[in-house]
C-alpha cells in the first residue's frame, strides 16, 4: 500500500467519523423520513387533524378562565400539531383569540362566539378553503363556535363544532349536547366534528367518579344520545383532564371516516390549567372524496 | 502515476462508454415522456386548454418551474438512480471482466487512489447528468410551458402540508442547490454498486445487485405496513435531495440527511478500499 493509499483511507475513516458527528448532531429528523408518501394499503384519502382544548384553569384559584399567559403555550402547541381545526373552550373574550391568532402568524382564521350568557367562551380556528363561521346558540344559555370549510383540494363541506357544557348541572349538559346533536343532524354537511369539553360524568370504561356531578345517568343518557348520532373518535386517547377524567371529546358523523391517530399530548399545560389537549387524525377515504358532489 | 492523471484517464474512458451515451439518451426520452403527460394532465385539469406557449389558465400553478420540479422528481425515484448505478457497478468488475483491470494494476498505480479516482469520475458524472437533466428541463419548461413561481400544493411531492410558493428567482436557485443533494444522495447507490463491483467479477451481478436493493427498499419503504422500519434503509436516507425545494430550507434536516449519506458513503469506500487492496487480480 502507497502513501497516497494510506492517506486516502485516513481521510476516508475522518469523513465516517464526521459523517456520525453530523447524524449524532442534527438529529432528530421526522420530517425527511415523512417526505416519502406512503401507499395507504387501505386505499389513500386525505387526513383531517382536529385539536380540541379547554385551555381554562382549575377552579378554586379565583379566574379559571384562561390566562393571557397561557397562549403562548396553546399557539406553540398549535404549530407543533398543526391540525386542521382547533376548538378551544374557556377563553375570556375576543382580544385573547385575536391575540393567538397573531401568535399563529396569519396561518389560521378563527371565530369566538360571545352569544351565550356565560364568562367564558368557545373558540374555532380553521385553515382550509373558503372558511366561514357561525356562533350556535341553546336554550341552556351556553353557545358553540362552527366553522364550516371546504377540504383542501375536494368539494367535500366540512363543520367542526367547538363546544363547552356546563361543569355543574348535569341537565344542562344532557339538553346542550343534544341540542348541537340534533343542530348537526339537521346540517348537510359532509362530515361534521363535535370537539370540545362536554363535562360528561362517563362516557368510558374506567371513568372515575366526577367531582362536578352526582348525577351519572343523565350523563350516561347524554352520552348514548351523543353516540347515536355521532362517532366518539378520541375513545383509545384515554384520560383528558386531571383527576382520570375523560371530559373531552371530538365526536364525527358523516362518511365512512376512519381514526388513524388519537392523543392526549401531556405535559402542554401551562399555568394552572386542568385539562390537555386531545388530538385525533381523521381519513376520509378516497372513495368518498370523489364521489362526493 | 498521480490521481489528478488517473481522474483524467477515468473520465476519458468514461466519455467513450457506450452506458452513458444510453443513459443520456433515455433521460432525455423521459423527459419528453413526462413533457407530454404534463401537458395531457393540466389540458385535462384546465378544460381542454392548452397550457403549451401560454400562461393562461393557473398561470402560477402551470408552469416550467413546475414541470422541471416534477420531471426530476420522478427521474430520481426510478430512472437516474439505474443510470448511476449502471456506471458505478461497472466501475472495477466491468474492467475485471474485460482484463483491462489486470493490465492497468500490471504499472505502478496505486490501488486506493484508483478505487477513488473511479469513484470521484462517477459522483462528477452523477452531477453532470443532474445538472444537464435540471437544464434541460428547465429550459424545455420555460420555452414550452410558461414562466411564474414555484406553486407547491400538498401531494405527491410531500413538500408542504398546505399551498405555498417560492418566487422563480429563488427557485432557480433551489434548482441548483438540489443538483449538489441530489448527486451527494446518488453517490450512496453509487457507493453501494462500488462495493458489489469490488467484490463480484461480474458487472451484470454489481449492477443488478444494486439496482434491486435501491428498488425493493424504495417500494418497500413506501407501504403502509413497512412506515416503522423504513427509517432503517438508505433510500429513505437519500430522499433528503428535495427538501431543498421546501419554502423554508431545512438546512438542520439538509445537514442529517446528508449526514446519513455520509455514513454510507464513506463507510462502503474504505470497505471497498481495503478489499480491493487484498484482491487477487495480476495472477
Amino acid at each position: 500500500m502507497g502513501r497516497e493509499g494510506r492517506t486516502i483511507k485516513i481521510v476516508l475513516l475522518l469523513g465516517i467519523i464526521a459523517a456520525l458527528g453530523g447524524v449524532r448532531t442534527f438529529r432528530p429528523l421526522g420530517a425527511v423520513l415523512a417526505l416519502a408518501p406512503a401507499i395507504d394499503l387501505e386505499g389513500e384519502g386525505r387526513t383531517i387533524r382536529v385539536l380540541t382544548w379547554n385551555v381554562g384553569e382549575a377552579y378554586g384559584g379565583g379566574d379559571s378562565r384562561a390566562k393571557d399567559s397561557s397562549l403562548e403555550r396553546v399557539a406553540q402547541v398549535i404549530e407543533m400539531e398543526r391540525p386542521d381545526v382547533v376548538t378551544l373552550q374557556e377563553l375570556a373574550g375576543r382580544q385573547q383569540l385575536g391575540s393567538l391568532l397573531r401568535r399563529l402568524g396569519g396561518g389560521y382564521e378563527g371565530f369566538l362566539e360571545e352569544s351565550g350568557d356565560t364568562d367564558r367562551h368557545t373558540a374555532v380556528l380553521a385553515r382550509g378553503s373558503k372558511v366561514e363561521f357561525r356562533a350556535l346558540e341553546t336554550s341552556t344559555g351556553r353557545g358553540a363556535s362552527a366553522a364550516i370549510f371546504l377540504l383542501a383540494r375536494s368539494q367535500l363541506r366540512i363543520c367542526a363544532v367547538s363546544a363547552h357544557a356546563d361543569a355543574w348541572d348535569p341537565e344542562s349538559r344532557r339538553q346542550y349536547a343534544r341540542e348541537l346533536v340534533d343542530w348537526g343532524r339537521r346540517q348537510d354537511f359532509d362530515v361534521v366534528f363535535l370537539a370540545g369539553d362536554f363535562n360528561f360524568a362517563s362516557g368510558s370504561e374506567g371513568q372515575a367518579d366526577s367531582l362536578f356531578s352526582q348525577n351519572q345517568a343523565t350523563d350516561t343518557a347524554a352520552y348514548a344520545y351523543v353516540t347515536e348520532h355521532f362517532r366518539d373518535l378520541g375513545r383509545d386517547g384515554g384520560e383528558t383532564a386531571l383527576l382520570g377524567r375523560r371530559i373531552d371529546y371530538v365526536f364525527s358523523r358523516g362518511g365512512s371516516v376512519k381514526v388513524k391517530r388519537v392523543a392526549v399530548l401531556k405535559g402542554q399545560r401551562a399555568g394552572r390549567m386542568d385539562h390537555n389537549p386531545l388530538v385525533v387524525d381523521v381519513l376520509i377515504p378516497k372513495p368518498m372524496i370523489l364521489t362526493r358532489r | 502515476m498521480g490521481f489528478s492523471v488517473l481522474i483524467r484517464t477515468e473520465f476519458l474512458k468514461l466519455r467513450r462508454s457506450r452506458t452513458v451515451t444510453v443513459g443520456v439518451v433515455s433521460l432525455l426520452a423521459f423527459v419528453l415522456l413526462v413533457l407530454w403527460g404534463f401537458h395531457s394532465y393540466a389540458a385535462q385539469r384546465l378544460g381542454g386548454v392548452s397550457i403549451f406557449g401560454t400562461s393562461s389558465g393557473e398561470p402560477g400553478y402551470f408552469n416550467g418551474l413546475l414541470f422541471a420540479l416534477y420531471s426530476l422528481y420522478f427521474a430520481f425515484n426510478f430512472i437516474m438512480p439505474v443510470v448511476i448505478a449502471v456506471v458505478a457497478g461497472a466501475q472495477i468488475s466491468g474492467e475485471a471482466s474485460a482484463g483491462t483491470l489486470r493490465a492497468i494494476l500490471s504499472r505502478p498505480v496505486d490501488r486506493t487512489s484508483l478505487l477513488l479516482s473511479k469513484f470521484a469520475v462517477t459522483a462528477m458524472y452523477a452531477w453532470m447528468v443532474i445538472t444537464g437533466f435540471v437544464i434541460f428541463n428547465l429550459v424545455l419548461g420555460f420555452a414550452l410551458v410558461g414562466w411564474g413561481d414555484l406553486a407547491l400544493y400538498p401531494g405527491p411531492l410531500g413538500l408542504v402540508e398546505e399551498p405555498g410558493s417560492i418566487p422563480l428567482r429563488d427557485a432557480l436557485g433551489r434548482f441548483a442547490l438540489a443538483t449538489l443533494s441530489g448527486t451527494w444522495s446518488l453517490m450512496t447507490l453509487a457507493a453501494i454498486a462500488f462495493f458489489l463491483s469490488v467484490v463480484t467479477r461480474s458487472p451484470v451481478v454489481s449492477v443488478t445487485g444494486a439496482i434491486l436493493a435501491y428498488m425493493v427498499l424504495t417500494v418497500v419503504g413506501r407501504v403502509e405496513f413497512f412506515t416503522e422500519i423504513k427509517s432503517h434503509f438508505f433510500t429513505t436516507d437519500m430522499d433528503f435531495w428535495r427538501i431543498v425545494f421546501k419554502p423554508e430550507i431545512p438546512w438542520r434536516e439538509i445537514a442529517y440527511g446528508a449526514s446519513r449519506c455520509g455514513v454510507y458513503i464513506f463507510t462502503l469506500l474504505l470497505v471497498s478500499a481495503v478489499l480491493f487492496e487484498r484482491k487477487d487480480i495480476t495472477t
